[in-house]
């Protein structure tokens, strides 16, 4: 399965793993139109608040059709990932919290 | 992705087979008898020739075992990549270059996320243990020592897979009423519940990478959730824990 991601603002390009792959893809290529293709639909594109703290970046936040996964990673703070700027559903996932031993050990 | 276009693929050639009312023998023409080779009209009409046993010979043996002409099964070949813009890695980058090596080294490795389960598991955490149960006694008299009540309890629930996730409609999560307590120290024996052992890790580091089991559980809800509604419909946003247990998680997601 392909995988877009960014995890660090001080990236330029994003990173596509693709097909045993590594890929740079900027910004400007990914069109709306682009990321709509039914041969991206397969594709995932992860995104950390380390990257973008303001929340999702806009060039993902298109409305109804098919399209990739988004997945964003942020911390708990809710100013970071609060729902209410965002006009569209949103699954919030929230893991079991980690017990001492394993904070320590992982 | 791949297995609902290979299952759809599959389901077109059931379907193919199904209309089929006399058995499908590949490579005969309907105008001639089923007996004879699609060539025998070259040679003599009532003669299979040696040319066509060996070619049956050759066919691929999935074609053979689903009785399905190579036309048809020439489709399964792996989903096109994603068309739009990009540039190869060089493995040479500084910033990016690992990615190259990571992918080269283990892309399609599904192996790599062990169960815990796996004899290599067992001898990472045989290896590792009484590592472990020092760093947990030492802790455990420092806790005291602190006045650390709290010690080597668990500082979250234990919920079941169903429960991990919870979502409704409007985008706003809830949490899960449950609060089963959860026995968790370094000296239980679940690590083999908990963990899993992430064969991936750089070439400089030779042992394995241990995760928590319930990253895979939450990719497995991520992959149904994307599968679902026509594909993507939804986004996802992650959150971590900050400070280990200092807040209390519903006020971390209620606010």
């Amino acid at each position: 399965m392909p995988v877009l991601f960014k995890i660090d603002s001080s990236w330029d390009p994003y990173i596509l793993l693709d097909d045993q792959k590594a890929y740079k893809v900027d910004v400007s290529d990914l069109a709306l139109y682009e990321l709509q293709k039914s041969e991206n639909q397969q594709m995932w594109i992860l995104i950390d608040s380390m990257a973008f703290p303001d929340g999702i970046p806009p060039e993902f936040l298109f409305g109804d059709g098919p399209r990739p996964m988004l997945v964003y990673s942020s911390s708990p703070q809710c100013s970071r990932w609060k729902v209410e700027r965002y006009n569209m559903d949103i699954t919030t996932i929230v893991m079991n919290a980690w017990s001492k031993w394993e904070a320590e050990l992982l | 992705m791949v297995e609902n276009s290979v299952g759809g693929l599959i389901f077109e050639v059931e379907n193919y087979l199904a209309e089929s009312h006399e058995p499908f023998f590949p490579f005969t023409p309907h105008f001639l008898p089923k007996h004879t080779s699609p060539l025998a009209h070259m040679n003599h009409p009532r003669r299979p020739t040696p040319r066509l046993k060996r070619r049956y010979t050759s066919i691929d043996q999935a074609a053979r075992l689903t009785n399905t002409p190579p036309s048809v099964m020439t489709p399964l070949i792996p989903p096109r990549p994603p068309r739009f813009k990009r540039k190869p890695i060089n493995e040479d980058d500084e910033d990016f270059g690992h990615y190259v090596t990571y992918c080269e080294k283990y892309w399609g490795h599904a192996e790599d996320y062990g169960p815990s389960k796996w004899p290599l598991a067992d001898k990472f955490i045989n290896d590792h243990k009484d590592t472990w149960k020092m760093q947990a006694e030492r802790d455990k008299v420092q806790g005291h020592a602190e006045g650390d009540t709290t010690e080597h309890e668990d500082l979250g629930r234990d919920r079941s897979p169903e429960d991990e996730m919870d979502v409704s409609e409007d985008g706003v999560s809830s949490m899960s009423s449950s609060t089963v307590r959860m026995k968790n120290s370094a000296m239980s024996t679940d690590y083999h519940e908990s963990c899993r052992l992430l064969h991936a890790a750089p070439s400089s580091r030779k042992n394995p990478i241990l995760i928590r089991a319930e990253y895979s559980r939450i990719y497995d809800r991520l992959m149904s959730i994307h599968s679902s509604n026509g594909g993507g419909r939804r986004k996802a946003v992650i959150t971590g824990q900050p400070g280990i247990g200092n807040l209390p998680l519903h006020r971390l997601i209620r606010t």
